[in-house]
C-alpha cells in the first residue's frame, strides 16, 4: 500500500477525532462489509447507466450507516455521479406543508457534490458545465446557445415542473452571456429552492412555478436527467437520519412522507426514474416498528418484503434493504489497526503502536464502559485517536504507561433515535 | 295281600284239621315246628317292607351310613375297573357282603314299586316277556334311553329333546325302580301346572302324583326350559342324566360319546335353573365335574378350563388340575387361576366382576401375568386329594361313588395361593369399578367409548381394539391431528359432552395403548373442548412424567410462544414448522420421548395456535436469562422465513412485553438476524477476547473491500500519464480539453494562487463561465492524475503536484 494523502489522512483523522464520519477517505479505514460495498457500487454502477436504484440501509446505532453512506458518497462521486446528500430532522421531510420538505430539498442541493467539489455547492458548477456543453455546441453549429440550450431541454419539459425548469436555465444562460449577476444567482436560488413564493420567482424569473413541498421529489427527477445532460453520470440522493420520520408523532404526517419513500421506491423498481439512485439510513426501528415504522405502512412493507429464499445463511442483496450487523469486536479491532496506519500516513514503519497495544487499549475500553464498547464506537476512536496524538507528540511516552489514563465515556447517542418528537401540528388546543 | 293270605289260611287249616285227624302225632310236631318256621319268615318280611316306606317318605335326606354303604360297582354286581394313565383313579371298595345287599335290594324293590307289579316282581320271566312285545308305544315295554334330539310321544305330548329314560320298567343302581323313568302305563293327568310345586325331595315319576307327571310332561314338552319350572321336576329329568352318566357307562363305556351333549344339556340347565336351586347348581356341578374329570386327558392344568358351576365346595376338575399343576411344578394357567378364583368357595367378587364379566376375565388374566409372570407355582402339600361323588338320585341312594387321585395333593388345604390371587382378583374389580356402575346405569354404554375410557386400552373389546387400530395404522409419520369429537367418533362415539375429566379418561387410556395425547392434558395442559384439534402421536410405553421437568417446561414454553408469533403473520407456513422442527432436534438437553412430544405439540401447536394472552400466566416463573433467550429465539424464528411482517413485528413486541424484556429490542434482534449475525448474546462473557480466526476472515474481506474500493479511487497506483510530448499535447490542448479550457488551464498553472475575481474575468474574456470551466479542468484533471488541479472557491489554489506532472 502507497502513502496515504496528507489530505485524506487530514480529513479522516480530523473527523474521527471530532466524533463524526470523514467525507472523504473512507475507504481507507473501510472494514469487511465487502458483500455490502458491492451492493451498492454495482447500483452506482447501474445509476450512471441510466438505471436507477432504492436502498434502505439499517443498522443499529453505531453500526455505521453514516460511514457507510459517505463511503458510498464517495464511491459515487468517484463514478462521475452528482451527489446530493441531506439528513433528515423535525425541520426537514420528505413532504410537509409548513416548507419542511423545501428545506430538505435546498439542503440537499446546498450538498450536492461533485469529484471536483467533494465538499458540496457544486450546483453552480453543475449548470455552468451544462452551459458551456451548449456553448461550444452552439458555436459549432451556429445556432444561439439559447436554442441550443432550448432544445437540450425540450426532454425535461415533459416532467413536472420541467419547463420552469428549462427556462430558468435559460435565465441563468442569458444571465452569463449578458453578465447580469442578479439574474445568474436569483437562477441559482430557484433551482435551490430558496424561493419561498411565486410572486417573487415571477418577478425575478419570469417563472410561474416555484420549488415547493409538494414539488421536491419531482425536482429531484429533474435535477438527475439534468445532471445527466450535463455530463454527469447520474444523481445519487443519500439521505440520512430516516428515523426522523419515525419519530413524527402525527401519523398523518408520517404516512405522507412514507407515500413519498413508496414513489421514490415505485418510481426506481419500475425504471421511472432516470439516472436517479436513494440511499436511505434508518434504523431497525424506524423500519419496523409497526405503529410508527416503514412497517406501519403495509404498502411500503409489502415492497420491502426480503427474498424468502435468503434465509439460513442465504444471502441476497438485490432487495431493497442492506442491512449492517453491528460491529463486533474483531471488526473494531481491525478498525483501530487501520485507523493506526492511516495516522502513520500509510507507513508501517511508522505504526505508533504494536498490535498487542490495540488490544490492550479494546480491553481498557471494555472494562471501562462494558462489554459492549465496540457497538457504539463513536468515543472510543475518539479516544483512541487521542492517545495517537498524545504517542505521537511524545515520543519519549510508553504506551503502557498512557493507556491507563485514557479515559472513554459511554456513548448514549442511540437513546435519543428512539425519542418521539412531541406532536407540533397541535400541541395546545384552546377554545 | 291280607285277604289272600286268609285264603290260603283256611286251605292250610282244613287240610291241618285233615292232617290232625290223620296224621300221627311225631308228623303232627314236625308241622308244628314248619309253620313256626314259616311264621318267623312273615314277621321279618313284614318288618322290613314297613322299615323301607318309612324312609322312603321321610322328606329328608338320609345321612350316609360309611360304614356298611354297597359301592356302585357292587350294586351293579359287576366289577368295573377303570384304569387310566394318570391320575389312578379307582372305585372304592365296601367292606359289605354281597347277599346282605342282594336281599336289601329285594326288599327295598319290593316296598317302593307300585302294588301292580308287586306279584311280578319276584319273576323276572314275565318282564322279558312285556319285552317281546312287537313295537310298543312309548313309555311302554322295556326301558329304553331316547336319545338327545328324539321326539317321543308320552301321553299324547310329543317332547323333544330326548335323553330321557322311557318304559314300563327300569332299575335304578340300588334295584329301586329307576325315578327318571317316564312310563306310559301310569296315568296322567289332564292338567298339570309345572310351576306349581307337587314334588318332594327325591321325586320319582312313579310315585310323584298325575298332576305332577303332567306338569313333569309339560315342562319336558316346552322344551325343558321354563324358568318357573318347579325344581322338583327338573331334577326328575337331572336323575336321568346323572342315571346315564354314571351307570350306564360303566356297563357301555362307548356311552361316552354322549358326554359332551349332556354336559352342554347341563350346563344349560345350570344357566336356567342354577342360580334358582343352590341344591341343583351342586348337583349338576358335581356331575359336570364328573363328566370332565372322566373324559379328561391328564395335565388336565393344560386343558381349557370348562365351565363349572360354583358350589359349596371347589370343584373336583380344578382341584385335580392344580394338584397336577402343584406336583409338575408347573405355573398355573391364567385361566385355571382365574376358575380358581370365580369358582372358590366363600368368595365373592365385586359387582363388577359380575357386572362386567368378560372384561374382568381378561383383566385378571393380564394382571395375573403381569404380577406373578408364567403364573403361580403351587407347592406340592401333603392333603391327598380324594373325590366323592354325591349322586342326586334317589336310585344311587346309599352308594358311594368316589374317586381318588394317587399323591395328587388337594390344594384347597392351602390358604396363601388363593389369598394372593383374590387379591389380584379384587385388584382388578378395583379397576373395573367405574366400568361397573357406568354399564350398571346405562347398559348401553358397555360398547361405547364412555364404557372404553373406564377400562385399560388393552381389555377394549375386538370393535374397540380394531379401531383403535385404525387411528394407529393413520397417523401418518406417527402423528394425527383431528378434533377431538372426530377422535371420539373414531372410538366408537360418546353420548355425553367430553369435560376435563373424560378427556383425562381418554388421555391416560390412549397413552397405555401406546398413543400420545397433545395437548397433554394429563400434565395439566387446558382439556380441549369437542372442536378444538388434538394430536395424537405414537408413543411407545415408557417412562413417564417426561413432561413436567422444567427444561421440557421451557421448551413447550417456546414452541407455545413460536407458534403465537409465527401465527402472527396470519398462517403458520410450512417453513416456519420446518425450523421449528429442527430447532426441537437441536434441544438435545431433552430426551428422545421429551422431543417426541414436543413434535406433536408443534403439531397440535400449528392446528391450535396459542394466544399470547393464555401463554402470560405461565411465563411468570421463568428466569431473566431464560426469557431473554426465549426472546431471541422468537425473533430468530420471526426471520426463518425470510420475511418479517409487520404483524410478526407487532407480535414480538407483544411478546417481549409480555416476557418482561424491552420491547425496543425487538428490533435489534430481528435485525441481527437478518444481518446473519448471531444475536447479541446478552450473557456476561468472561472477561474480554479476540476471536483471531474471524479476524482472519475480516482480514481477508476487507482486503477483498479494500481492492474494489481502490479501484474506484485509484489510490494504488497513479498510471503515469502517457508520456506524449508537450508540443504534441499543445496542439490536442492540455489533459485533453478544448482550445478554451486548455488555454485557462495554461493560465491556471502559470500562478499558485488565483482570486476569484481575477479568474472570472480571465474566463469571461475566454468565453468561459468559471464555475463551469473548473469542474471541467479538474474533471479532467481526475482523469488523468486523480487529483484535481484546482482547489478552494476564493482564492483558488492551483495543486502544485498536478503542476509538476503537467509540465513534466
Amino acid at each position: 500500500m502507497t502513502t496515504i494523502r496528507p489530505r485524506d489522512r487530514d480529513a479522516v483523522i480530523q473527523s474521527l477525532r471530532a466524533g463524526v464520519v470523514p467525507r472523504a477517505g473512507q475507504h481507507l479505514i473501510q472494514v469487511g462489509r465487502g458483500r455490502e460495498v458491492e451492493t451498492l457500487v454495482s447500483d452506482i454502477d447501474r445509476i450512471a447507466d441510466g438505471g436507477s436504484s432504492f436502498r434502505f440501509v439499517i443498522g443499529e446505532y453505531g453500526a455505521g450507516k453514516t460511514f457507510f453512506l459517505n463511503l458510498i458518497r464517495a464511491v459515487a462521486m468517484e463514478r462521475k455521479l452528482v451527489v446530493m446528500s441531506a439528513d433528515l430532522n423535525p425541520d426537514r421531510r420528505l413532504h410537509a406543508s409548513g416548507g419542511q420538505a423545501r428545506s430538505m430539498y435546498a439542503e440537499l442541493m446546498r450538498n450536492m457534490a461533485t469529484r471536483t467539489k467533494p465538499e458540496g455547492g457544486a450546483l453552480a458548477g453543475v449548470v455552468e458545465k451544462f452551459i458551456s456543453t451548449a456553448k461550444s455546441e452552439a458555436k459549432a453549429s451556429g445556432q444561439s446557445t439559447e436554442d441550443v440550450i432550448r432544445f437540450k431541454l425540450a426532454q425535461l419539459t415533459e416532467l413536472v415542473n420541467g419547463y420552469d425548469f428549462a427556462d430558468v436555465i435559460a435565465a441563468y444562460c442569458r444571465g452569463v452571456e449578458e453578465g447580469q449577476e442578479q439574474l445568474k444567482s436569483d437562477a441559482i436560488r430557484w433551482l435551490r429552492g430558496e424561493f419561498s413564493t411565486r410572486t417573487d420567482a415571477r418577478a425575478a424569473l419570469g417563472v410561474r412555478a416555484i420549488v415547493d413541498d409538494a414539488s421536491v421529489y419531482d425536482q429531484l427527477k429533474l435535477m438527475a436527467r439534468f445532471v445527466r445532460l450535463a455530463g454527469f453520470g447520474g444523481l445519487l440522493v443519500c439521505l440520512d437520519e430516516l428515523v426522523n420520520l419515525y419519530k413524527l408523532a402525527n401519523s398523518q404526517a408520517r404516512n405522507s412522507n412514507y407515500e413519498q419513500l413508496l414513489r421514490m421506491l415505485n418510481d426506481s423498481l419500475q425504471g421511472t426514474a432516470v439516472g436517479l439512485g436513494f440511499v436511505l439510513g434508518g434504523t431497525p426501528e424506524f423500519l419496523m416498528d409497526t405503529r410508527r415504522g416503514v412497517y406501519s405502512y403495509s404498502a411500503l412493507q409489502s415492497r420491502l418484503a426480503q427474498n424468502t429464499f435468503a434465509v439460513d445463511g442465504l444471502v441476497d442483496f438485490s432487495g431493497p434493504i442492506v442491512r449492517l450487523s453491528a460491529l463486533t469486536a474483531e471488526d473494531f479491532y481491525l478498525l483501530l489497526g487501520k485507523i493506526r496506519h492511516v495516522y502513520a500516513g500509510g507507513n508501517p514503519e511508522r505504526h505508533l503502536l504494536p498490535d498487542p497495544a490495540i488490544a490492550s487499549f479494546m480491553e481498557h475500553c471494555a472494562n471501562r464502559i462494558g462489554d459492549s464498547f465496540f457497538r457504539t464506537p463513536r468515543t472510543t476512536i475518539t479516544s483512541f485517536i487521542n492517545l495517537l496524538a498524545v504517542l505521537e507528540q511524545n515520543p519519549d511516552a510508553d504506551w503502557k504507561d498512557i493507556l491507563g489514563q485514557v479515559d472513554v465515556a459511554a456513548d448514549t447517542g442511540g437513546n435519543d433515535d428512539l425519542a418521539v418528537q412531541p406532536d407540533d401540528e397541535l400541541a395546545s388546543f384552546k377554545l | 295281600m291280607a285277604r289272600k293270605g286268609s285264603g290260603w289260611a283256611l286251605w292250610v287249616l282244613g287240610g291241618i284239621v285233615l292232617a290232625i285227624a290223620l296224621v300221627p302225632r311225631e308228623v303232627w310236631i314236625g308241622l308244628g315246628v314248619i309253620a313256626a318256621i314259616a311264621l318267623a319268615i312273615y314277621g321279618y318280611l313284614k318288618w322290613q317292607a314297613g322299615q323301607e316306606s318309612k324312609q322312603s317318605r321321610a322328606g329328608l335326606p338320609t345321612p350316609v351310613d360309611t360304614t356298611h354303604e354297597p359301592t356302585l360297582a357292587e350294586l351293579m354286581g359287576s366289577q368295573s375297573q377303570k384304569a387310566r394313565g394318570k391320575p389312578e383313579r379307582t372305585p372304592t371298595k365296601s367292606a359289605a357282603t354281597p347277599a346282605r345287599a342282594a336281599s336289601s335290594v329285594k326288599a327295598a324293590a319290593r316296598a317302593a314299586d307300585p302294588e301292580f307289579y308287586t306279584a311280578r316282581l319276584d319273576s323276572p320271566s314275565v318282564s322279558e316277556r312285556a319285552f317281546s312285545i312287537p313295537k310298543p308305544f312309548d313309555g311302554f315295554g322295556d326301558a329304553r334311553w331316547v336319545p338327545a334330539g328324539e321326539v317321543v310321544k308320552i301321553s299324547g305330548l310329543d317332547l323333544p329333546g330326548g335323553m330321557l329314560y322311557v318304559g314300563a320298567r327300569l332299575k335304578a343302581a340300588n334295584g329301586s325302580a329307576e325315578p327318571s323313568l317316564i312310563s306310559g302305563q301310569l296315568n296322567v293327568a289332564r292338567h298339570g301346572d309345572f310351576r306349581e310345586r307337587h314334588t318332594n325331595y327325591w321325586p320319582s315319576y312313579a310315585e310323584i302324583s298325575a298332576t305332577a307327571r303332567r306338569a313333569y310332561l309339560g315342562w319336558l314338552a316346552e322344551g325343558r326350559s321354563h324358568p318357573e319350572c318347579d325344581i322338583g321336576l327338573v331334577f326328575l329329568f337331572f336323575y336321568g342324566l346323572e342315571r346315564r352318566v354314571i351307570l350306564d357307562t360303566v356297563k357301555d363305556p362307548s356311552i361316552k360319546v354322549e358326554w359332551p351333549t349332556i354336559a352342554a344339556e347341563l350346563r344349560r340347565l345350570l344357566s336356567i335353573y342354577g342360580e334358582r336351586s343352590g341344591s341343583f347348581r351342586r348337583y349338576a356341578g358335581e356331575l359336570l365335574n364328573w363328566i370332565e374329570l372322566e373324559g379328561s386327558p391328564s395335565k388336565l392344568y393344560l386343558q381349557p378350563v370348562p365351565e363349572l358351576p360354583q358350589a359349596y365346595e371347589l370343584p373336583a376338575y380344578l382341584r385335580v388340575a392344580l394338584g397336577e399343576a402343584a406336583v409338575d411344578r408347573a405355573p398355573v394357567p391364567a385361566e385355571l387361576a382365574l376358575a380358581w378364583v370365580k369358582l372358590n368357595p366363600g368368595t365373592y367378587l365385586r359387582t363388577a366382576a359380575t357386572r362386567c364379566p368378560e372384561e374382568f376375565e381378561r383383566l385378571f388374566i393380564q394382571r395375573y401375568h403381569e404380577i406373578l409372570g408364567a403364573g403361580l407355582v403351587l407347592p406340592k402339600n401333603r392333603t391327598k386329594l380324594k373325590f366323592v361323588y354325591q349322586a342326586a338320585s334317589s336310585g344311587f341312594q346309599g352308594a358311594k361313588i368316589s374317586l381318588s387321585f394317587g399323591d395328587l395333593p388337594d390344594i384347597t388345604a392351602l390358604t396363601a395361593p388363593i389369598r394372593t390371587l383374590l387379591e389380584i382378583a379384587n385388584q382388578c374389580t378395583d379397576e373395573l369399578g367405574g366400568f361397573s356402575r357406568l354399564v350398571g346405569k346405562d347398559p348401553e354404554a358397555r360398547t361405547s367409548l364412555d364404557g372404553l375410557l373406564q377400562l385399560p386400552a388393552t381389555l377394549w373389546p375386538p370393535a374397540g381394539q380394531a379401531r383403535l387400530e385404525t387411528i394407529r395404522s393413520s397417523m401418518q409419520g406417527g402423528m394425527l391431528t383431528r378434533r377431538l369429537d372426530e377422535v371420539v367418533d373414531a372410538l366408537g362415539g360418546s353420548s355425553q359432552p367430553f369435560n376435563r375429566d373424560r378427556t383425562r379418561a381418554l388421555a391416560r387410556t390412549l397413552e397405555a395403548a401406546g398413543i400420545g395425547l397433545e395437548p397433554d392434558v394429563l400434565t395439566g395442559a387446558r382439556a380441549p373442548s369437542a372442536s378444538d384439534p388434538v394430536v395424537l402421536f405414537a408413543q411407545p410405553a415408557g417412562e413417564s412424567g417426561a413432561a413436567d421437568t422444567s427444561a421440557y417446561q421451557t421448551a413447550a414454553l417456546t414452541l407455545q410462544l413460536a407458534s403465537a408469533v409465527a401465527q402472527a403473520d396470519g398462517a403458520f407456513n410450512d417453513h416456519e414448522v420446518e425450523h421449528l422442527r429442527q430447532e426441537i432436534e437441536h434441544w438435545n438437553h431433552l430426551t428422545p420421548r421429551s422431543r417426541q412430544r414436543l413434535h406433536a405439540h408443534l403439531a397440535w401447536l400449528t392446528a391450535a395456535p396459542m394466544t399470547l394472552a393464555s401463554l402470560k400466566k405461565k411465563l411468570d416463573p421463568l428466569e431473566t436469562k431464560a426469557k431473554e433467550a426465549v426472546a431471541t429465539f422468537m425473533a430468530t424464528l420471526a426471520q426463518s422465513d425470510g420475511v418479517v411482517s409487520p404483524d410478526e413485528v407487532k407480535f414480538l413486541e407483544k411478546v417481549y412485553k409480555a416476557l418482561g424484556v424491552e420491547p425496543k429490542r425487538v428490533f435489534s434482534d430481528i435485525h441481527a438476524v437478518g444481518t446473519g449475525s448471531p444475536a447479541p448474546s446478552r450473557t456476561a462473557k468472561a472477561g474480554f477476547r479476540l476471536d483471531a480466526e474471524r479476524i482472519a476472515a475480516l482480514e481477508k474481506d476487507t482486503a477483498r473491500v479494500s481492492a474494489l474500493l481502490s479501484e474506484i479511487f485509484t489510490e494504488e497506483e497513479v498510471p503515469p500519464p502517457p508520456p506524449v510530448a508537450v508540443e504534441s499535447m499543445e496542439e490536442e490542448g492540455l489533459l485533453g480539453l478544448d482550445e478554451a479550457h486548455t488555454a485557462l488551464v495554461r493560465l491556471l498553472l502559470s500562478r499558485p494562487q488565483w482570486s476569484r475575481a481575477e479568474l472570472e474575468d480571465a474566463a469571461s474574456d475566454l468565453e468561459l463561465m468559471l464555475d463551469g470551466a473548473l469542474e471541467q479542468v479538474n474533471d479532467a484533471s481526475f482523469e488523468a492524475y486523480d487529483l484535481p488541479l484546482s482547489e478552494g472557491e476564493d482564492p483558488i489554489d492551483i495543486n502544485a503536484e498536478v503542476v509538476e506532472k503537467i509540465e513534466q
